[in-house]
């Protein structure tokens, strides 16, 4: 008879390689692992406690700046480490991200650059008050030859954007013109009716659809197809920027001058499909993270703010000490960086993600940190977790116009509730928050239809 | 610009020249009149209006086809004048949006520029020389005058072509526009621009005229078909309005995408390919397939029109399809190089099982199917039982790798095996290889040794010897064969008695009685061994054979067949039902007859066969023939008669039964029941009253909870001691806020108590309220109960659980979604 001896080889348990983690036998028995609610709890207690901890989000500035402050900023869409920077005195500056470092610098217009565009063979277009739109080729070291194109315009330009397949490209001014790049006259106006037109953004996805924004408080969709605008909304405030949701080809979020910024379904404009509170002060600029998941803002009151598309909260708010009014703010077209151009003539860099550094992992911290991401989800909404991920350090006059601000617009919305308590039954109805800000529609929807 | 109209307007010429127009209308209008089928020339015009529009929209969409085949350059290129005109243009009607047309036909705003000269033109048509020029009066003069002459011809010309306008659907006659908002005057007859020029003959008259001719001249180069518009404001709105609903269209059309999207659980940036730098290198290696795809795309193209999409289309899935054909050669090639026999079996085995559902899927007609997994089934066994006893098992594999056949134990379990192994085979083939196989190795041998016989053997004395023997053996088998099918004398009844069996051509035999036959074999021989001490070989040997194999069936059946005329049918068709004798044991009789000599055992048996016979007799007697079932009658269910005598009832019914019973009897019995129920508990009870005490309780709790007033006066802290000092009344009351009775959640409850109290250290653990994408408590308990971490589930679980939902692909461009999305 053959007796089975307990025998375990050393294969079983020892690594093969070096460099391998020794496995654990380990017993699936769940009365040897109780409280297991309670132990993922603390865990997930000390993952965010560590996200706050090892939060740091700004990863430096792009060499030495502007000396005048940067009101726009154009990242290279095909490219990961290329951008663009256009100042107030007239001082474009073409960036290399990776060494942070500048690669070329030069006097493109006199006066404010208002606006950068990449054209699709990679070189730039600005355009200025000098009612100039020029095309700069950036390879080149040496631009005292002047650039290698120049379009001239009627009134000084506000704002331009690039078609993303071909070579088009669009410009706000006193108009919203078209242009072809090989063309020194615009190709088609497509105003409508501002005196004033802020900035253009193509959409990205439905590649013929432009939104623009004017001083007149209104936004308009134009279609370079029918070469017409097509749509207006008008709204109670002036709406400096848009930028359109690079995997929803019809939503598109507006930076409002009422500190909010507003999430709209280009077919349906008689309301907002999200509202992003919490800036203090005017919102600049704005823009979406390419995965569609997320949008960075950059505002009057010195701070950058990153929401989730679906919050209408911010996630988290960057500042300096030294960063002053915002004017642009751009995602990288990895998602993992965001730049600011502000006020006093620096751009930074920040992460996306204040905790998450982008280096090689290995597997085990990779999904240590998976783990902890999956954890944190779990158990968001436990107070003690929530306040600790949700507190910040904020400048004080932030915080206290932030709580100005609460306080008015409680006084406010008290005086409305009591206005509407004194007046007869219906006459008030209350306002829906994501319709207030709109006071009208050029092209109304037919009710019945869709 | 709208100034400049406007200063333009009031310029004399050009009122002379309306004057001229209402004229002329009212001229026309008389004609009209007269002329009852011209009528209709004025219900053509908003019809052509309408259609103008509709040619509009056309060019709308035609631009978004080009626009969506790829050519965007192509089609935003009109030559550069063209865009400052249409920006002038733009801006000049918006000039005109703003201003009221205070004056109507006549302005320089293009809409009133085409009615009016389209109109003149159409008057005028061919027989007025376009030269004239206000410089040179004279030949003016002349040339009026010519015309004049002509004008009295020109009427009847002018008949037929009106009529040829009508067939065309073009109106006739100019008329009053929309925008013009003027009551149209019926005038008797028409006039045309040469009767005007007769009678006019001023310098201010020409010079009208002139300018005029030189409306028409500008307007030639266009259309020549009147436009009517509606309000430009208007005409706009609805523009702005269509195109807003194709834009609307088509972004639309991403809308299952971005739902897909949003919905699904893990999203993978970038979400698509970029650019499709991969595909080139593989599609680039096949160069010829793309000529052959290009050559058939040539010809196919040939023979009907395609859209861009449609080819577009198709190109794609010929890529596609190439791109697969490429992988699965790939593959192939791959899969070629292995060597592994356990891949190639567990695969063979996987393609055979894949080839037995497609046949089956397949549904063909079930005979050969079946026979075919019959025949599969059969060569599976055959092969099981080739294998199992082989030294290719892993154990016997195992053994003889590792050398363990020396140990005794081990070699024995081996060899042990093999035996078996042979046997089974042996069984397998059938009885003649077994007999001469095993048992009977001589007459084998001495067969083939007759074939090679030689040296001694070949010698005659060896060889008259191994003649003799052989003649042994064959009587030996001859006698043998003899007795397998059953000529041996006696054995016959005895086998015939022992058991009906039926039993197959291999080794299973089914009836009971077979394996009796079996044992008692085994029994008898040890029996005569012990009997006569001496083993008789081939006796043994066929009892040995017989206690194997229990004997092969079909002799049986031949003994049936041989003894009595008739088979015994019914037993022998009904394998279950057998006579046996209660007391009695089957005993292989087959067997025993084959001691001659008979021995007790043998006697006994033979006894005992007699008178079962004569039992058997007896029955068939009775029955006829048919199947004996034996029925115990003792055995019998017994059921109690409820209608018996009373006594068995009362007996039955327990007590546990009575309320049952007293159910069924009726409320008769049940009544005092419950009276007595009610009495016992008022009984026990008596002297509680409940109700106050619950209501004192909760008096109680709710003052409990409410708000407190504690006195926290320390008796002497903060007051004077000593003589004369007058107490002071002073009280520190602290209050202690708890839950207003008002507000409690029992407040409006009165028979309940509910607990208000709250445990101060699991707020800590508990959310405030519930969640937002849950909708109750137990949704979102419930998403929390399955722990996430290793220690709680297996690996795959644990992956599945903590993968991130968006997935950034590090240092990679992610790119918008483009047109022709598939992920």
């Amino acid at each position: 008879m053959k007796v089975k001896t307990l025998s375990r080889s050393s294969d079983v348990y020892l690594p093969a390689r070096n460099c391998e983690v020794s496995r654990l036998p380990r017993n699936l028995d769940p009365d040897l692992h109780p409280f297991e609610r309670a132990r993922e709890y603390t865990r997930a207690l000390n993952a965010t406690k560590l996200e706050r901890v090892f939060a740091a989000p700004f990863v430096g500035q792009l060499g030495n700046g502007h000396i005048e402050g940067v009101y726009c900023i154009a990242k290279h869409t095909r490219r990961l480490n290329s951008a663009a920077s256009g100042s107030g005195d007239g001082v474009i500056k073409y960036w290399d991200l990776s060494s942070k470092e500048e690669v070329v610098s030069f006097t493109a217009h006199r006066g404010i650059v208002k606006g950068l565009a990449i054209t699709l063979d990679g070189n730039l277009l600005s355009c200025g008050m000098d009612n100039t739109v020029k095309l700069w080729d950036v390879m080149k070291t040496d631009h005292s030859g002047g650039p290698s194109k120049t379009f001239l315009g009627s009134s000084g330009f506000t704002g331009i954007d690039h078609h993303r397949s071909n070579p088009v490209f669009v410009t706000s001014s006193n108009a919203v013109q078209l242009w072809d790049e090989n063309r020194s006259k615009p190709i088609a106006d497509l105003s409508w009716g501002a005196d004033n037109v802020n900035s253009v953004r193509f959409n990205q996805t439905e590649q013929s659809i432009i939104a623009s924004t004017g001083s007149d408080r209104s936004i308009v969709i134009h279609d370079i197809r029918s070469k017409a605008p097509v749509q207006k909304l008008v709204t109670l405030m002036r709406t400096n920027a848009v930028c359109w949701n690079p995997i929803e080809a019809f939503n598109f979020a507006a930076a409002n001058e009422d500190h909010n910024v507003y999430l709209y379904d280009m077919r349906y404009l008689t309301r907002s499909l999200n509202v992003y509170k919490d800036h203090v002060s005017a919102v600049m600029d704005v823009d979406f993270s390419p995965t569609g998941q997320e949008l960075v803002t950059g505002s009057y009151d010195k701070t950058l703010r990153i929401y989730r598309v679906n919050e209408g909260h911010s996630r988290d708010i960057y500042h300096t000490k030294r960063m002053q009014r915002i004017f642009c703010v751009r995602f990288t077209m990895d998602a993992k960086y965001i730049m600011s151009g502000s006020d006093e003539g620096n751009i930074r860099i920040w992460r996306a993600e204040a905790a998450a550094r982008s280096n090689v992992k290995s597997a085990r911290e990779r999904s240590k940190l998976e783990y902890d991401a999956a954890l944190k989800e779990r158990y968001k909404n436990m107070p003690q977790i929530r306040r600790i991920s949700r507190h910040r350090h904020l400048p004080k006059p932030i915080k206290t116009a932030g709580e100005t601000k609460r306080i008015e617009l409680a006084s406010i919305k008290r005086k409305e509730d009591n206005m509407r308590r004194r007046s007869k039954k219906g006459t008030m109805p209350y306002p829906k928050e994501r319709e207030k800000q709109i006071i009208g529609v050029a092209i109304r929807e037919v009710e019945n239809k869709g | 610009m709208a100034k400049v109209n406007k200063s333009e307007a009031k310029r004399p010429d050009v009122v002379a020249k309306k004057k001229l127009e209402n004229a002329l209308r009212q001229l026309e209008v008389e004609e009209n009149a007269s002329n009852s089928d011209s009528e209709d020339s004025f219900l053509g015009v908003p019809d052509d209006d309408v259609d103008d529009r509709s040619d509009g929209k056309d060019g709308v969409d035609l631009d978004i086809v080009n626009e969506l085949g790829e050519s965007v350059s192509a089609e935003i290129s009109p030559a550069c004048g063209d865009g400052e005109d249409d920006s002038a243009d733009a801006k000049r009607e918006e000039a005109d949006e703003d201003e009221t047309p205070s004056f109507s036909g006549v302005s320089d705003s293009e809409g009133s520029t085409h009615h009016t000269t389209a109109t003149f033109s159409d008057i005028e048509s061919d027989s007025v020389p376009s030269d004239l020029e206000e410089d040179d009066d004279d030949d003016a003069i002349k040339l009026l005058q010519q015309a004049i002459e002509k004008a009295s011809q020109k009427s009847e010309e002018d008949v037929v072509r009106i009529k040829k306008r009508k067939k065309l659907g073009l109106p006739t006659h100019f008329a009053p526009t929309v925008d013009d908002g003027e009551d149209v005057v019926p005038v008797k007859k028409k006039v045309t621009l040469d009767d005007i020029r007769a009678h006019t003959s001023s310098s201010l008259g020409t010079r009208s005229l002139a300018r005029l001719d030189e409306l028409d001249k500008r307007s030639k180069g266009r259309s020549e078909v009147v436009k009517s518009r509606l309000g430009r404001r208007l005409e706009v709105r609805v523009d702005r309005a269509a195109a807003y609903e194709i834009a609307k269209d088509e972004v639309g059309k991403w809308e299952d995408t971005v739902k897909r999207n949003r919905e699904a659980e893990h999203l993978e940036f970038p979400l698509q390919r970029s650019g499709g730098a991969a595909t080139a290198d593989i599609t680039g290696a096949l160069d010829l397939g793309d000529e052959l795809d290009g050559e058939k795309l040539v010809h196919e193209l040939e023979g009907r029109e395609f859209s861009l999409a449609e080819v577009l289309a198709r190109r794609n899935e010929l890529r596609r399809m190439r791109e697969l054909m490429f992988r699965e050669e790939m593959k192939a090639k791959r899969v070629k190089k292995i060597k592994s026999k356990t891949y190639r079996k567990v695969h063979k085995r996987e393609r055979e099982r894949a080839q037995e559902i497609a046949a089956q899927l397949e549904g063909e007609s079930g005979d050969e199917d079946n026979e075919d997994s019959y025949e599969r089934l059969v060569k599976r066994a055959r092969e099981r039982m080739e294998l199992r006893h082989k030294n290719t098992s892993n154990w016997a594999r195992d053994v003889k790798r590792m050398n363990l056949h020396k140990n005794k134990g081990t070699r024995d379990e081996l060899e042990e095996m093999l035996r078996r192994g042979e046997d089974l085979t042996r069984k397998i083939e059938g009885d003649d290889d077994e007999i001469s196989g095993d048992e009977l190795p001589s007459i084998n041998d001495d067969e083939e040794e007759t074939e090679e016989a030689s040296g001694i053997m070949a010698m005659k004395f060896m060889r008259e010897a191994e003649e003799r023997l052989r003649k042994r053996n064959k009587e030996s088998i001859d006698e043998l064969r003899r007795m397998e099918d059953g000529r041996d004398g006696e054995t016959e009844e005895e086998v015939t008695d022992s058991a009906v069996t039926i039993i197959n051509e291999g080794r299973r035999r089914y009836a009971p009685g077979a394996q009796e036959s079996k044992y008692a074999a085994k029994e008898s021989v040890e029996q005569s061994n012990e009997a006569d001490d001496a083993p008789v070989g081939l006796e043994r040997k066929m009892a040995s054979i017989a206690v194997n194999d229990a004997g092969p069936a079909p002799t049986i059946s031949k003994m049936q067949m041989s003894k009595k005329g008739e088979p015994k049918s019914s037993k022998a068709s009904n394998p279950w039902i057998q006579d046996v004798e209660p007391g009695s044991v089957a005993k292989g009789a087959s067997v025993l007859s084959l001691s001659k000599e008979g021995t007790r055992f043998a006697k006994t048996e033979a006894r005992l066969k007699r008178s079962r016979r004569k039992a058997r007799k007896a029955v068939q007697a009775v029955g006829d023939g048919e199947a004996e079932v034996r029925i115990d009658v003792n055995q019998i269910l017994q059921v109690r008669d409820v209608h018996g005598d009373p006594d068995a009832e009362a007996n039955s019914v327990n007590v546990e039964d009575s309320h049952v019973m007293m159910v069924h009897k009726g409320g008769r019995r049940a009544k005092p029941a419950e009276f007595v129920q009610r009495e016992l508990v008022k009984r026990a009870f008596a002297g509680d009253d409940v109700v106050r005490e619950f209501q004192e309780e909760k008096q109680k709790t709710v003052e409990d909870e409410g708000d407190k007033e504690v006195d926290v006066t320390l008796p002497g802290w903060g007051s004077w001691t000593g003589k004369g000092v007058r107490k002071s009344q002073k009280k520190f009351i602290q209050k202690v806020e708890g839950i207003n009775a008002k507000n409690r959640q029992d407040s409006k409850l009165k028979n309940v108590i509910i607990n208000e109290k709250t445990a101060k250290k699991s707020t800590k653990y508990t959310a405030g309220a519930v969640p937002f994408p849950y909708e109750t408590r137990e949704q979102y308990e419930r998403s929390l109960r399955m722990p996430i971490g290793k220690l709680w589930s297996t690996q795959t679980t644990v992956q599945r659980l903590t993968k991130p939902k968006i997935i950034v692909k590090p240092g990679v461009v992610v790119e918008p979604l483009s047109a022709p999305f598939a992920t």
